[in-house]
């Protein structure tokens, strides 16, 4: 009989032994490919949020922990128009509030017709207009990023809720970034009334003329030293919580692959420790050491293979499933590409492998006696 | 019988839990080729611990094994002997539970030259000899202990060895079936030309062989008999 036949054939009949072996991989490798996945969304969903705001240079209040906790007088503004290389300058005053469903939603707040709009792609109805809202008679309006508005099953007209007031939908917008699409926007002045921040923002961004946001900042930082002035890029690569999603994907990343080596390889060994009476009488009929070997690794490739496959789809599907939650949604989207898939099922073929071969020559190498004889 | 030896063994020692076990205390044994030889003795007395030296199963502490004429020096030499030249049988048959009975045989077979219909019609040829066909196609669980040890006699030969190796071979089987297989074996060693060692503690068995090795504290030597049959 040959070595693949052999391994064939004991893979057909050791049903629940190698169904406890392809769970066990199936389980680490769908829990690497979950973990790695949402811990790089985090970090993807964060940065790009950071990239795509149309912003060449942030200004906010100097040591705060994140965006939302600064605040910075409006009145600044004018100044800031006039530093060298600036074509444009826009407050900002992003705020978290609580939807009556009970979920968090960020409202970002710009002057009307500001061009942090332009950040944004409207894909129904329109922006608001500098001229409407409460001060001209008529009611709040705010424009819903399409995953928000699908999660409100909100649509044109309607009316929701924002800091304990009503605002009308009056435009759908679409965005790179997901947690733009996730946010919601308002005019300036409508947050600032209802959250008691008349005259503040939490940010300025300002719009350079190409190729002179350094020096614009650096102007800015010079003239006004207790801000933090800093280019979108620099912000984006330094910014604290960004920063903390690098570490958490990074630790995340590490723990799962180091957890899911772990689990395989012990596994595996399990399986081919289980068999250590096979392995004696295959070597008392003459079989010599590599053939069996041989056989026991095509035994365990074959569990690796079909393992890794299923833990890369069980992964998938868990992260997506995560990322629908509603603590979740539209905060985090599963960052799963080639790399890691391949990475992932190399993990499983590599380690399963592995785990079959360290204990398979452990086992060819012992007196097939010691075996027979249980010493 | 020939002169030459089939098995010559000097000085075969292995100890066991540091020492205080001695299975094997210097044996030294000289088999002729085509004889029947019974390893009789105690429980304990190191009749299976001398088998499985003779067979290249165990780690010696010290002494040497010649299978006609060649001295194996590592795993892969014993692994080569065992595949043209050893075949063994054990106490409780040890099949491979995965595989039918003719599988079990037919893993036993081999040869580069053999082809896969060559090596399953040696495998029915063999089963066969040990009036097993009927249960070709049956797992091991599926058998019963004197059908299990058949097949386990044909994987024995599945190579035409010309020493066969048995351990306890009729140890676990009632009287009938004990009968059949010691029968069986005899009957091999006849029609094939075979060196036969037994390792057995039942009387009526070791007085069929033509020669009996008795070991007793990890000592043997051969007791006077009548000639070989």
């Amino acid at each position: 009989m040959t070595v693949l036949l052999a391994g064939l054939r004991n893979l057909a009949y050791w049903q629940p032994r190698n169904l406890g072996a392809l769970l066990g991989i199936t389980i680490a490798i769908a829990s690497l490919v979950a973990l790695v996945g949402l811990a790089r969304g985090v970090q993807e969903t964060l940065l790009s949020a950071l990239e795509n705001r149309g912003t060449d240079v942030m200004v906010t209040e100097a040591g705060v922990l994140d965006l939302i906790s600064s605040i910075v007088p409006e009145t600044l503004a004018p100044d800031l128009a006039v530093a060298p290389g600036v074509v444009a300058v826009a407050p900002e005053l992003a705020r978290l509030t609580t939807l009556a469903d009970g979920r968090s939603v960020a409202v970002v707040a710009w002057p009307a017709g500001s061009f942090p709009w332009e950040s944004l792609t409207l894909t129904e109805g329109r922006l608001p207009g500098a001229d409407e809202g409460p001060g001209s008679g008529e009611g709040h309006v705010v424009v819903l990023g399409e995953s928000l508005a699908r999660r409100m099953q909100a649509g044109i007209g309607d009316r929701i809720t924002l800091f304990h007031a009503p605002f009308e939908v009056v435009g759908l917008v679409t965005s790179p970034a997901l947690l733009s699409r996730s946010a919601a926007y308002a005019r300036l002045e409508d947050v600032q009334a209802l959250t008691f921040r008349e005259g503040q923002a939490t940010s300025f961004n300002i719009q350079t003329a190409p190729g002179r946001a350094e020096a614009a900042a650096k102007a800015i930082g010079a003239r006004f030293p207790d801000l933090s002035v800093e280019t979108s890029a620099a912000l984006a690569d330094g910014y604290l919580f960004g920063r903390i999603a690098n570490i958490l994907a990074f630790a995340i990343s590490s723990v799962a692959l180091v957890s899911s080596v772990l689990v395989i390889f012990n596994t595996m060994s399990t399986a081919v420790n289980a068999r250590r009476g096979e392995i004696a009488i295959l070597s008392a009929v003459g079989w010599d050491r590599w053939r069996i070997v041989a056989m026991l690794l095509i035994e365990g490739s074959v569990i690796s293979m079909i393992a890794g496959a299923a833990g890369i789809v069980a992964g998938t599907l868990m992260a997506q499933a995560v990322a629908g939650l509603p603590q979740v949604v539209g905060f985090v989207q599963p960052v799963i590409g080639a790399g890691l898939l391949a990475t992932a099922f190399a993990v499983s073929v590599g380690v399963g492998l592995l785990g079959a071969f360290v204990p398979a020559v452990r086992a060819v190498r012992r007196p097939p006696a010691d075996i027979l004889r249980g010493h | 019988m020939s002169a030459a030896p089939a098995i010559t063994a000097r000085g075969l020692r292995r100890y066991f839990a540091d020492g205080q076990v001695r299975a094997l205390d210097g044996v030294d044994i000289d088999v002729p080729a085509g004889a029947s030889v019974a390893i009789t003795g105690a429980s304990g007395s190191g009749k299976t611990t001398l088998l499985y030296a003779l067979a290249g199963l165990l780690g010696l502490d010290a002494g040497r094994v010649d299978i006609a004429g060649t001295r194996p020096h590592s795993p892969a030499d014993w692994a080569a002997l065992r595949r043209d030249r050893i075949g063994l049988v054990f106490q409780d048959a040890w099949l491979l539970p995965a595989l039918t009975a003719r599988q079990n045989v037919e893993i036993a077979i081999q040869g580069p030259r053999l082809s896969v219909a060559a090596r399953r019609a040696r495998a029915e040829a063999l089963l066969r000899r040990v009036n097993a066909e009927g249960f070709a196609a049956r797992r091991p669980a599926q058998l019963s202990g004197g059908e299990r040890q058949r097949v386990a006699v044909a994987r024995g030969l599945a190579n035409r060895p010309e020493i066969l190796l048995a351990d306890e071979p009729t140890g676990e089987l009632d009287h009938a079936n004990s009968q059949h297989i010691a029968d069986l074996l005899f009957d091999l060693r006849r029609s094939e030309g075979l060196t036969l060692l037994i390792v057995t503690h039942e009387g009526a068995l070791a007085r069929r062989c033509a020669l009996q090795f008795v070991m007793h504290d990890g000592r043997g030597g051969f007791e006077a008999r009548g000639a070989a049959r």
